[in-house]
């Protein structure tokens, strides 16, 4: 018998003497994606009537001259020059990149496609792509406001940045150190980042430090020659830090939710680079835009994850293991305190291993709410998903949080090179992870 | 980037086996068909240099039981625990103390006794727990004192961190310790400090600001009534 059998024997004898039910996953299944019939019964879409709405809003944000996109998708001509790649990259869902699927939970400025839309899409390109009649565009779609409706505040990276991942890594996490230029106590009620080189981002924390921890990040800032300092490490050993966001995207927050930032704050852009998918000479200079308010409602934040996972190899994944899953039940009395709390958003972060990913709340009573399922991760499309409807999360009961990973030969972060065993750790390992906001129910 | 609070979570579960290495007693077996019951209240401070130091309070309240079953050969048991809301642990051990030298007399001269002990300790930071099955070897010297006894320990032990969805983790530690053992009566009072280290590794995030291994200080005060 192997011995990892001797100790999954061990462990189940273990329960059982203890008198405890072995947590087991959660038996739900992924929701996932369908390509439905379309609705109407018409022929073949064209690009005037039916496709070149959907491009304007989803597509063109980025696939527009001067965009971050390395291509525009601004004209007939060119979308139907890309059409197979646009295709394959809608079927796939791939792109858009918003990776949530919209049958676990609705979330405020989706931007990702409706299934009907997908339809279109690729009934379209089989269909031949016809450009249709320009003198009778369709109905525009409005373009998903994600984004902030105010910057009050707007702090901009002195000089560009060369990620330089240190020998035998290809990652560069770098902190960012702006002053906060507001003199009187606020609220951040909305961020949002920028990024002059958006292929080489995987996250974006913004997070304000205050307190004596101030002078301790001005001594690495200072320290560092370059723009920032190195921060693999991250920010979190350092007492007076709150995370003001995250994500690759951003905007206001919703229902009056704001968390409190001092006078004399600093504020710190925490952006991992991850060079594999940087363009040759690539730079970036961050940007992170605030909307401020006198008064808000404050939100608390849960990291939802296992703590063993990081103690040695314990999140240990096996080379050549094309679906492994790790999940993780967390009642959080410590953090409600018997409150009852509402969900407002969550973060998932895995890296470049992980396939899919979900975060449940389970009942007490054996009731289910999904709160995210992402069917097809991503990496470097981390972002934030703020529910468009609260969930409540009382006192009994449990978070959940499932992740898949493919460590198979099809699957490595540099292809071609052969699967080995990862843990919990950086680019080269992975994370299976959630950051959870809530705030406290009203009585 | 790891939040603090999780990583106190992380400290207190990697040294949250280390519970309850204070109450073993003295260095010498009780005497045939005498028997001890009493209390501990243990208070430890865990620490981990992971993205700078970071130190986690933890506790315990015990309880223990030794009889002496052969002039040189005791057998005992502790039961500890610490529980509030959303987090807990309790930890059972048994605590054979064989003597390897005992001074002819209880009042003067030295003692050496061995305490091969086996345990088990959950811990629940929340919903899903794990599960700590232990065995430890702890060298007890005592230098009688009249009717009280200084006692000084080393110790060595190891653990297993058993979970859910997880791989099982097999952690070592070793541990030095001073006490004193103070008669009063038929009562026993028991001061102690005990000083640990695990050699635990930090797979994720490594940096130069990492350290591999986790401390742990841990102050124990015991009392026991005899009969």
């Amino acid at each position: 018998m192997p011995t990892c059998g001797v100790w999954t024997v061990l462990s189940a004898l273990v329960f059982l003497v203890a008198g405890c039910a072995i947590p087991a996953a959660d038996g739900g299944a992924f929701c996932g994606y369908a390509r439905p019939e379309r609705s109407s019964a018409s022929a073949v879409p064209t690009w005037h009537q039916d496709v070149a709405p959907i491009v304007n809003a989803y597509c063109s944000r980025c696939h527009r001259a001067g965009g971050v996109a390395s291509f525009s998708l601004d004209t007939y001509a060119q979308v139907f020059a890309g059409r197979a790649a646009v295709a394959r990259s809608v079927r796939a869902r791939t792109m858009p990149p918003y990776l949530a699927v919209p049958c676990c939970a609705e979330y405020q400025h989706p931007w990702g496609l409706s299934d009907e839309q997908v339809a279109t899409v690729l009934d379209w390109v089989e269909g031949g792509a016809p450009e249709g009649d320009a003198t009778r565009p369709g109905p525009a779609i409005p373009m998903p406001t994600a984004g902030l409706s105010r910057r009050d505040v707007s702090l901009v990276a002195p000089a560009p940045y060369a990620p330089a991942p240190a020998a035998g890594s290809t990652d560069d996490t770098r902190c960012f150190v702006f002053d906060w230029p507001v003199s009187t106590p606020t609220f951040v009620t909305g961020v949002e980042t920028e990024s002059s080189e958006r292929s080489m981002l995987h996250h974006v924390i913004v997070a304000a430090i205050s307190g004596a921890d101030v002078a301790a990040v001005l001594r690495k800032d200072a320290a560092d020659p370059a723009p920032g300092f190195a921060c693999n490490d991250g920010v979190g050993a350092l007492r007076g830090v709150t995370i003001l966001g995250g994500g690759l995207t951003g905007g206001d927050f919703p229902d009056g939710i704001g968390t409190p930032i001092a006078p004399g704050s600093k504020i710190i852009l925490n952006i991992h680079y991850s060079v594999l998918t940087a363009r040759p000479g690539a730079m970036d200079r961050p940007s992170v835009h605030f909307r401020t308010d006198a008064n808000a409602r404050p939100a608390e934040s849960l990291l939802l994850t296992n703590p063993a996972w990081i103690i040695g190899d314990a999140m240990r994944i096996r080379a050549g293991d094309r679906d492994a899953m790790l999940y993780y039940r967390y009642k959080p009395r410590l953090f409600t305190r018997g409150r009852r709390m509402l969900l407002r958003n969550v973060a998932p972060h895995m890296h470049t291993y992980g396939t899919s990913i979900t975060v449940r709340v389970l009942r007490a009573n054996g009731a289910r709410a999904c709160v995210l399922e992402i069917p097809r991760w991503r990496f470097g499309w981390e972002q934030t998903y703020w529910l468009a409807n609260p969930i409540a999360i009382d006192p009994e009961d449990e978070l959940y949080l499932e992740c898949h990973f493919d460590n198979s030969a099809d699957n490595q972060p540099v292809p071609g090179s052969p699967p080995r065993d990862f843990a919990f750790g950086g680019n080269s390992q992975d994370m299976c992870a959630a950051f959870l906001s809530m705030t406290e129910a009203q009585r | 980037m790891i939040p603090r609070r999780w990583l106190a979570a992380l400290v207190a579960v990697s040294c949250g086996g280390c519970a309850s290495l204070t109450g073993l007693g003295r260095a010498r077996t009780l005497d045939p068909g005498r028997t001890q019951f009493g209390a501990t209240v243990e208070l430890s401070s865990n620490s981990a240099r992971l993205n700078g130091q970071t130190n986690v309070p933890w506790g315990h309240v015990g309880v223990a039981f030794r009889r002496g079953l052969h002039e040189r050969f005791e057998l005992g048991g502790r039961f500890s625990c610490m529980g509030i809301d959303g987090a807990d642990s309790i930890a059972l051990w048994v605590d054979p103390k064989i003597q390897i030298v005992r001074s002819p007399s209880a009042t003067h001269g030295i003692d050496l006794a061995i305490v091969p002990s086996v345990g088990w300790q959950q811990v629940r930071l929340g919903g899903t727990p794990w599960h700590l099955p232990q065995v430890a070897l702890a060298m007890l010297f005592g230098v009688n004192l009249g009717p009280h006894q200084l006692v000084l320990g080393a110790r060595g032990g190891y653990q297993a961190l058993i979970g859910t969805s997880m791989v099982t983790q097999h952690i070592g530690w070793g541990a030095v310790s001073i006490g004193g053992v103070f008669r009063a009566g038929r009562w026993d009072l028991s001061p102690e400090l005990v000083l640990g280290w695990a050699p635990v590794t930090f797979n994720g995030e490594s940096t130069a600001d990492t350290q591999p291994g986790a401390g742990l200080g841990q102050i124990g005060f015991s009392f026991a009534h005899q009969w």
